[in-house]
């Protein structure tokens, strides 16, 4: 009767817990299953590892017990895997990773399959397939590193046999599988306490989330307990080979899942609704309305009338600018005198504060005046470039113009409550008849700020202000102020900090030499 | 409409979207004269990209989500899923105000361009504004600008510190008038969550760029709320984006593992950037100030860093101990910063 009742309990509990994927993608693993798109990748990669013919060379636990020579380590001397059933025939017998591979044989896989040049990223994805729990050290349980040396690694189960799911064990592949929840957790940690202690030992960190995951699971823990039993009994029934590797299996899954305290588990994902997670597929987008695609349609007619430039002109435009710019970009370039963030010298950051009060106290420097004929908005990005343009055209008597366009600028910039005030305003000063400052544009332009102003908003003088950014501004004084003696001046006197030695010694190619090596083809 | 003729339309307009999605490509193809490798070969190699680790700043007790630099090149604003803001002195390493948020996953904060105020915001789905002053307690100051009807992943201040753009979990993008908090404008066009946005460089320009779960890159005008442009090509959710500092092109990094190129006045993706080694997604991208370098945050701890113009990679960056959440390249360009799920962050140059 208790018999009866354990094994229906079971079931229940079985129903329960059983990750439906497997079953529900048919058995195939072609199905993407909602897997985070870098878990497609790197079950596809994990998979052709563990590929007979092309995979990374595997080695038996008896070679493993009687400490194999490493010249022989190096050889590929492949078994057949009989680790997981990979062609899928159930009932077949099998025997669970049984297997081993090598730190330097994995390596040397991934190096010639991903076409890598440094071991070090190949190490590092190695360890980052073991974080995880694609694979698993061997002969440590705590962490989860890969080593490029002769320690050997274990494939983590993959998926849901039929001889797995006969015998009740999980599958471990992360996107296989939804996240484990608590009560899974359980049976596991109930399971080692009614084991051999010298093995099944918990450690203090699962000794804590036993007790309190007893008290959050009181109403259940009469099944968890039974399932725990249930599951010892199984056990005894296998191998000890095979109970063995299932253990390390086991334990190395929850060791990914529930990761000591300190380490960070690489399976957490943000909290937010649409976004990937293991073994959960992704909720559809939202459903489009008429009136998306409505607005899409309209866009893509409007795309078709767009004039588009020839994509050797756009890449040519690019190159250019990298032409013009790679001597104010610091990553090729050093900055002079010196990079603050190497030197721990500021001076750098001095002679660039954005306000320079010229000709009293600081001089900009001759690479950020040079800078200013680079264009308008150079110029004009530059408070200390401004400053000066502002002057030029206020001796010119005609600063109207800058001063127009800078206040239509902060209107844009605006709090929403100082917008009407600031309309009339900018209205008064510069555009109305007789205005103290008035500006000077067409009929035209002056008709659309009519039209405009009949319902003030940020937007108001947009269209005077580009009148006289592009024509009056760009055209006009711009140029006249680079031709200028004043800009001349400015550009003369400006300073040329000495490059500082410095003692990285790495960078000191760069720094005896900063032009050499980007300017052979320019 | 009953509900038969709307379903009727709708079939329609998918049929228009879809043979006027044909006729564009063709359209775009016809000018896709020259590949950007053929181009490349006549470009010099890069080879000394030395960026090295230069600062590690510790403080966060769990993942740091979101960084931004201050406008005076040395500060940055940090948030993180224990719910804090941190305000670095990055130069010093010293922490100047830690800020507790009301809710845990901050995913986004930002700098003012004044650089005397940040926003952030998160799981809330709120945008709130703090200004920093020495004299008081900042949180003391603060105050709840908007409201999205999901989490808040982005925000950056629109070269003004009286508006704040953002995008949202809810697909929608929104331009709020900070000190009422009334809504300027809406951006409708996603379809899924906008994961990133970011500013045209050109302040005359009043158009951004905003990446998306839908996969779409999408460019707007701030002024009309009409989105201009768009572009398709990733396979999955578009985790970054960032225009180019010539202003013509927009570099993006997405969870299919690359980062593109996509030219505005080519109106076409012209660069892809992938390696078979590089499997996980990308997270954060930003370009140095010549727009030559592209650097890149991944899932797998790695910083990789591109050459835009020849589509090679020409340095990866190790060091963080988790994914790469997010990563600046400072205003001046003199450095980069890195911030990671492993709770730190690096200024690295």
């Amino acid at each position: 009767m208790v018999r009866t009742e354990n094994y229906r309990l079971t079931q229940l509990l079985l129903e329960f817990l059983e990750a439906p994927a497997y079953w529900a993608c048919g058995g195939d693993w072609s199905d993407g299953m909602g897997l985070e798109p870098h878990g497609v990748r790197m079950e596809g990669l994990v998979r052709e590892m563990q590929d007979p013919e092309n995979g990374v060379p595997v080695r038996s636990q008896k070679q493993f017990l009687t400490s194999i020579p490493s010249a022989f380590m190096g050889e590929c001397h492949r078994y057949l895997r009989c680790g997981v059933n990979v062609s899928g025939h159930h009932g077949q017998d099998t025997t669970v990773g049984c297997l081993h591979v090598a730190g330097y044989d994995l390596i040397e896989w991934l190096m010639e399959r991903l076409s890598i040049e440094e071991s070090v990223e190949a190490v590092h994805i190695a360890n980052q397939l073991c974080q995880y729990g694609y694979f698993f050290p061997v002969n440590d349980s705590k962490t989860l590193t890969v080593r490029d040396d002769s320690s050997l690694y274990r494939f983590q189960v993959p998926y849901l046999s039929y001889y797995m799911f006969q015998n009740r064990t999980p599958c471990y592949w992360p996107w296989q599988h939804r996240i484990p929840d608590n009560v899974e957790y359980a049976i596991y940690l109930a399971k080692r306490t009614l084991r051999n202690k010298q093995r099944h030992a918990l450690e203090e960190y699962e000794i804590e989330a036993l007790q309190s995951l007893r008290r959050n699971l009181q109403n259940k823990w009469d099944i968890i307990q039974l399932q725990a039993e249930e599951q010892v009994r199984l056990a005894k029934e296998r191998k000890k080979g095979d109970k063995i590797v299932s253990d390390s299996q086991e334990r190395a899954f929850w060791r990914v899942y529930r990761p000591p305290p300190g380490c960070l588990s690489s399976l957490e994902v943000a909290p937010v609704p649409t976004r990937f997670r293991p073994g959960l597929s992704r909720p559809p987008s939202r459903k489009r309305t008429l009136t998306d695609l409505q607005r899409e349609v309209a866009l893509l007619r409007n795309s078709l009338t767009r004039t588009r430039i020839k994509v050797s002109s756009a890449i040519e435009n690019l190159k250019s600018y990298f032409d013009t710019y790679v001597e104010y970009d610091p990553m090729f370039v050093q900055p002079q005198p010196s990079n603050p963030w190497v030197t721990e010298d500021q001076t750098f950051w001095q002679l660039n504060s954005p306000l320079l009060v010229f000709q009293t106290v600081e001089v900009p420097t001759e690479k950020r005046v040079k800078r200013w004929a680079l264009s308008m908005e150079e110029l004009m990005s530059d408070p200390t470039g401004l400053q000066e343009f502002t002057n030029y055209l206020r001796k010119e008597y005609s600063h109207e113009n800058i001063r127009f366009w800078l206040a239509v600028k902060d209107l844009r910039h605006s709090f929403q409550a100082q917008i009407p005030d600031k309309v009339n305003e900018i209205f008064k000063e510069f555009l109305a008849p007789g205005a103290p400052c008035e500006i000077n544009i067409d009929g035209k332009t002056m008709e659309k700020v009519h039209q405009e102003m009949k319902n003030p908003n940020r937007f108001t003088f947009d269209c005077a202000a580009e009148h006289v950014y592009t024509l009056l501004l760009k055209k006009d004084c711009y140029p006249r102020f680079i031709r200028s003696d004043q800009y001349r001046n400015i550009l003369a006197a400006g300073v040329q900090p000495l490059q500082k030695k410095w003692y990285d010694s790495t960078n000191f190619i760069l720094y005896l030499f900063p032009y050499h090596f980007f300017f052979l083809n320019v | 409409m009953d509900s038969a003729t709307e379903s009727e339309h709708i079939e329609k307009l998918i049929k228009e979207a879809e043979s006027l999605k044909i006729k564009l490509e063709d359209e775009r193809q016809k000018l896709n004269d020259i590949t950007l490798a053929s181009v490349a070969d006549r470009l010099e190699t890069i080879t000394c990209i030395n960026v090295k680790p230069r600062r590690v700043l510790k403080g966060h007790q769990a993942k740091v989500l979101c960084s931004d630099w201050s406008p005076d090149k040395r500060h940055i604003v940090s948030s993180s899923q224990d719910g804090k803001m941190i305000i670095w002195d990055a130069f010093t390493t010293n922490k100047e105000h830690a800020l507790t948020m009301p809710t845990i996953w901050v995913m986004a904060c930002a700098y003012a361009p004044s650089g005397t105020l940040v926003a952030c915001g998160g799981l809330d789905n709120k945008v709130t504004v703090y200004p920093l002053s020495q004299e008081d307690d900042v949180s003391t100051r603060k105050k709840t600008v908007a409201t999205h009807t999901s989490y808040m992943s982005c925000c950056v201040f629109p070269n003004s510190d009286q508006q704040i753009l953002t995008g949202s979990g809810d697909s929608t993008c929104a331009l709020w008038d900070v000190e009422s908090g009334q809504l300027l404008q809406s951006f409708l066009g996603h379809s899924s969550d906008v994961m990133s946005i970011d500013l045209a460089p050109s302040e005359t320009g009043n158009t951004f760029v905003s990446g998306s779960c839908d996969k779409m890159v999408l460019i707007w005008d701030m002024r009309t709320g009409q989105c201009v442009q768009s572009f398709e090509g990733h396979q999955s959710d578009v985790n970054s984006v960032k225009f180019h500092p010539g202003g013509d092109a927009v570099a993006t990094g997405s969870d299919d593992a690359t980062c593109r190129l996509f030219d505005l006045r080519a109106d076409r993706e012209i660069a892809v950037y992938a390696k078979e080694s590089i499997i996980f997604g990308a997270n954060a991208v930003d370009l140095s100030v010549s727009g030559r370098l592209l650097f890149a945050g991944y899932n797998d701890y790695t910083v990789n860093i591109w050459d835009t113009l020849k589509c090679q990679r020409v340095a990866f960056l190790y060091g963080h101990e988790n994914r790469v959440s997010c990563l600046r390249v400072s205003p001046d360009g003199t450095a980069l910063s890195t911030g990671s799920w492993d709770s730190t962050l690096r200024v690295w140059a």
